[in-house]
């Protein structure tokens, strides 16, 4: 170390480096997920439910959703009566043709499950993560509390599977 | 180990707030710093485009690196602030991209270049002037430069689009 | 043929289409609307500091001017070209954002000042061309050009955290009866 030849400033700057660099390694990382800020990284939710429609922005392509409730045999309403409507993000339009989720595979009613980093405000929308998509069979819905990749015959869109509902696990 | 930094990072009080006023932080940082880059580039096409005789001929490349130099400088401390903001609030969005770190290399490249060129035409005016701005090197190096600066705006808007790298990306 | 079916036919276009269906384009498309955006702040800023009396004021006005318009109309041009590719993507989408709407009002607005510069200050521009600073109207001009662009860049921006609105509604004449039918209960009675 030369720090006696930096001029003050300078030698502020190396102390505060090493100083970020060492807190940096004392800190172990429990969470090896993407984070993006205006959904919670560390939190997963896990919805089934059916297709209301697709918006293929180019930069940002979205799945409208409204969830079933735990038993699969009604869909949920707010405590308005309004449908509660979902807003499933993922990446774009392209990545998402990519993995064949298009308005054909996903025709308005269409059962399919898929998981979420919520919304930090607690407004109905979410990231998709690294969370797998399946589409339960025509006509079928999942168990009480189970998801479409628990339905025999179910069909998988991309990679990743469905994860536990919470706080995203460690790996 | 940039990983867990990064994971460091996003668990701070700084970056926490950040995090929860999300809504209008972000992209308040981000329309400041696109206002900066605009400065910056503004500044470096005059310098380089007067060197290559392109622009501002009325003017001596003395001129013109008096009127414009301090205005890079102090548009790229605004980057460099809002920059690092940005960090703070999304460490691993940024950190573990790939358009962000080659955009680091470049923005390195690019700083050092405009800062050393700047300072050595301080000091000897008009030898830049009459000689070394014919030479085809300089010539090359002033192009070269408009074309990072260039890179450094793409790469710092395709942070946001990672996957467009594939496999070169961190997270991939 | 109203304007929403303009919209979706905009959508429907080859050219909306293909990027869409590019992973590559609509990034791209991004980026250098964010290059072209940039260049044009940063070269009306030039042209309206001067105005000011702030920077290059040595430097007569109608010189700059000269020398700097033709990169402002080819970063303008940029900017515009993305512009419109960007929006054809999700026509309606766009449309229907306030950030987009605000943005070109304010763009139309920044066009306008351009415009009433021209017929006052740039009028008797060979009168004041060496001054320090422009006469009261060009620097009226130049105070509202830079709060335009920094507000264009604002709400530019703002567009792209806007255009996912999670407050989503069912669309028009859906009930969520016809949505979904419990399988196991075709036969139960209806609610």
């Amino acid at each position: 170390m030369r720090i006696r030849n930096l001029n003050a400033p300078a030698s502020g700057l190396a102390v505060l480096a090493v100083v970020v660099v060492a807190a940096a390694l004392a800190v172990p990382s429990t969470d090896a997920h993407h984070s993006y800020a205006m959904y919670d990284g560390t939190v997963y939710r896990v919805f089934t439910g059916v297709m209301v429609r697709i918006v293929p922005n180019a930069a940002h392509f979205e799945m409208h959703m409204v969830p079933l409730n735990a038993e699969r045999d009604a869909l949920l309403r707010r405590e308005d009566g309004e449908p509660d409507v979902w807003v499933l993000q993922m990446e774009s339009a392209a990545q998402a043709r990519r993995e064949g989720i298009t308005q054909e595979a996903f025709p308005q009613g269409t059962v399919f499950s898929m998981a979420i980093h919520p919304r930090r405000d607690g407004r109905p929308a979410g990231d998709r993560g690294d969370s797998g998509l399946f589409r339960c069979p025509m006509g079928e819905v999942p168990a009480p509390g189970r998801h479409c990749d628990s339905v025999e015959g179910n069909t998988p869109f991309g990679e990743g599977v469905i994860p536990a509902d919470g706080p995203v696990a460690s790996n | 180990m940039i990983e867990q930094f990064a994971e460091w990072l996003a668990r701070t009080s700084l970056s926490l707030w950040i995090q929860t006023q999300y809504a209008w932080v972000i992209p308040t940082l981000q329309s400041i710093h696109i206002a900066a880059i605009g400065i910056v580039l503004t500044s470096v096409a005059a310098i380089d485009l007067r060197l290559l005789g392109w622009a501002g001929r009325d003017q001596t490349l003395g001129e013109t690196r008096e009127r414009f130099g301090p205005w890079m400088s102090w548009a790229l401390l605004v980057l460099l602030v809002t920059g690092v903001l940005m960090v703070i609030g999304e460490p691993v969005r940024e950190l573990m991209s790939f358009s962000f770190r080659v955009k680091m290399a470049l923005v390195a490249v690019g700083a050092v270049t405009a800062f050393a060129f700047q300072a050595s035409l301080k000091k000897d005016e008009t030898r830049w002037e009459r000689t070394l701005a014919d030479r085809p090197a300089v010539r090359t190096l002033a192009i070269l430069t408009l074309l990072v600066w260039a890179a450094i705006v793409i790469l710092g808007r395709l942070i946001a689009y990672d996957y467009v790298w594939g496999g070169l990306s961190p997270l991939a | 043929m109203d304007f929403a079916d303009v919209l979706t036919w905009l959508e429907s276009t080859r050219v909306a289409t293909g990027i869409r269906d590019s992973l590559y384009l609509f990034p791209l498309i991004e980026s250098f609307h964010v290059l072209g955006l940039a260049l044009v702040f940063g070269t009306s800023i030039v042209i309206d500091l001067r105005l000011l009396g702030v920077a290059s004021v040595r430097r007569p006005f109608t010189r700059i001017r000269a020398d700097i318009m033709r990169w402002s109309w080819a970063a303008m041009a940029l900017a515009a070209v993305t512009g419109v590719l960007m929006f054809v993507t999700s026509a309606s989408i766009y449309f229907d954002n306030v950030f987009f709407r605000t943005k070109m009002v304010l763009l139309l607005l920044a066009g306008i000042n351009v415009l009433a510069f021209e017929l006052t200050a740039g009028r008797r521009v060979a009168g004041w061309d060496r001054d320090r600073a422009g006469p009261r109207a060009a620097r009226t001009v130049a105070v509202l050009s830079l709060a335009l662009w920094v507000s264009i860049i604002f709400m530019g921006r703002w567009i792209g955290y806007t255009t996912s609105e999670p407050e989503a509604q069912l669309d028009p004449g859906i009930d969520l009866e016809d949505l979904f039918t419990p399988p196991s209960l075709d036969d139960a009675e209806p609610e």
